[in-house]
């Protein structure tokens, strides 16, 4: 008789399973968590127009705000979470790191108590990217950045540089890394001046629906998504707090021409 | 809506990170004529505005920045000043099904799951405000 536990039982495995259900546990309670508040506010909404209270026009004209609203975050939040389960398709082409920060930063209007410093390196080699899906992880990026610095502002620093591995770096936990000795990178560095993450929270920037973000100013996919682009480009994100306050995010791309 | 005099009403807290919801709530609990009503939307600001208005029964939300529910109860029931003071949560990360698996009450604190109605919340305030 085969005493062997059976592979389904194996410590890898059911720490595996443990974390998968962990992490859907996680999914589900933040789905809830984004499409229950705003229902919450539907019902209320709802509850008030039909209550005794006398109201105004400009009274029912904000309550039929609150319903709007509360359908819109629905809306959004069962879009977000559609994309996020949507696998990405990627279609690759030689791009100009410096054109991509640009144009992700063209997509947003600035604050006045907002400062952006540019640092481009003007050598940089081409990176092999999807221009869409990078464009919009940097601005995801970007866009955290300036939301930690509203509405009191601060400094947004952009930054790019060239980068040529000196040995394979693995990144933390991963079982692999992408890069190897000798391998071109981008390295493209957005820093803010804002209230940083608590360090509490810090690990589970990634997942699906965590923000620190006020409730209804986003819906926490952000990184979840711009995490998922870059791994398909076999790339690397990392984000940190940064000594003197804000947050700093690291993305590195490979180089179009390796050596 | 009847309205008790006010020193009849029972003041109930509401702290929860959406305003639109603690506005709509207070409006709704308000026109009941039986509640005054406080709103906190800032976690941090919790436990001053608990020992502030001295409430009758807090209404807590359990996912929020900063301090979330469990950490807010944890800090109110180890304060000798404020631990009296009723809690019950009110969430949107447990199903309604799970509650009354567990008779509604989850580590010990009563949970009213969202979306709740204002009927559902009048019932559930009134069946855990102190007698």
């Amino acid at each position: 008789m085969n005493s062997d536990p059976p592979e389904s039982s194996t410590p890898h495995t059911t720490l595996t399973q443990l974390e998968e259900a962990g992490a859907l546990s996680h999914f589900a309670s933040s789905i809830a968590h984004e499409v229950c508040n705003p229902l919450s506010q539907i019902v209320l909404a709802t509850d008030l127009l039909a209550g005794p209270r006398p109201l105004t026009d400009d009274m029912r004209k904000k309550i039929t705000g609150f319903l709007r609203q509360g359908a819109d975050r629905i809306d959004k939040a069962m879009k977000a979470m559609l994309s996020t389960c949507t696998p990405i398709e990627v279609g690759m082409t030689p791009e100009d790191a410096n054109a991509l920060v640009e144009n992700a930063l063209a997509t947003f209007t600035l604050e006045a108590a907002v400062q952006v410093e540019k640092n481009f390196a003007a050598d940089l080699p081409l990176i092999l990217v999807d221009k869409t899906h990078i464009t919009e992880a940097i601005a995801s990026l970007c866009a955290n950045a300036l939301d930690a610095m509203h509405p009191g502002g601060g400094t947004l620093t952009l930054k790019t540089v060239s980068k040529i591995f000196a040995s394979s770096e693995r990144e933390g936990w991963q079982r692999q890394s992408w890069f190897r000795a000798g391998d071109h990178a981008v390295v493209i560095t957005i820093a803010d001046t804002g209230h940083g993450i608590p360090e509490n929270k810090i690990g589970l920037i990634y997942e699906a629906f965590f923000t620190t973000k006020t409730a209804g100013k986003g819906a926490g996919l952000g990184l979840t998504v711009a995490k998922k682009v870059v791994d398909l480009h076999h790339g690397r994100l990392e984000i940190s707090n940064r000594p003197e306050g804000g947050v700093l995010a690291v993305m590195t791309l490979k180089s179009a021409a390796q050596p | 809506m009847s309205d008790s005099p006010d020193s009849a009403k029972k003041k109930i807290l509401l702290i929860d990170d959406e305003p639109f919801i603690t506005s709509l709530m207070a409006m709704n609990l308000e026109d009941s004529g039986r509640f005054e009503v406080r709103e906190e939307n800032d976690s941090l600001k919790a436990l001053d505005a608990i020992q502030d208005f001295l409430p009758d029964l807090v209404v807590l939300d359990v996912m929020m920045p900063d301090l979330d529910g469990a950490d807010i109860i944890y800090r109110l029931k180890n304060d000798a000043r404020l631990k009296h003071i009723a809690v019950v949560f009110h969430t949107a990360t447990v199903r309604e099904a799970e509650l009354h698996a567990h008779g509604g009450i989850i580590s010990g604190f009563p949970f009213l799951a969202k979306p709740a109605t204002t009927d559902q919340m009048i019932a559930f305030i009134d069946k855990h405000l102190p007698k």
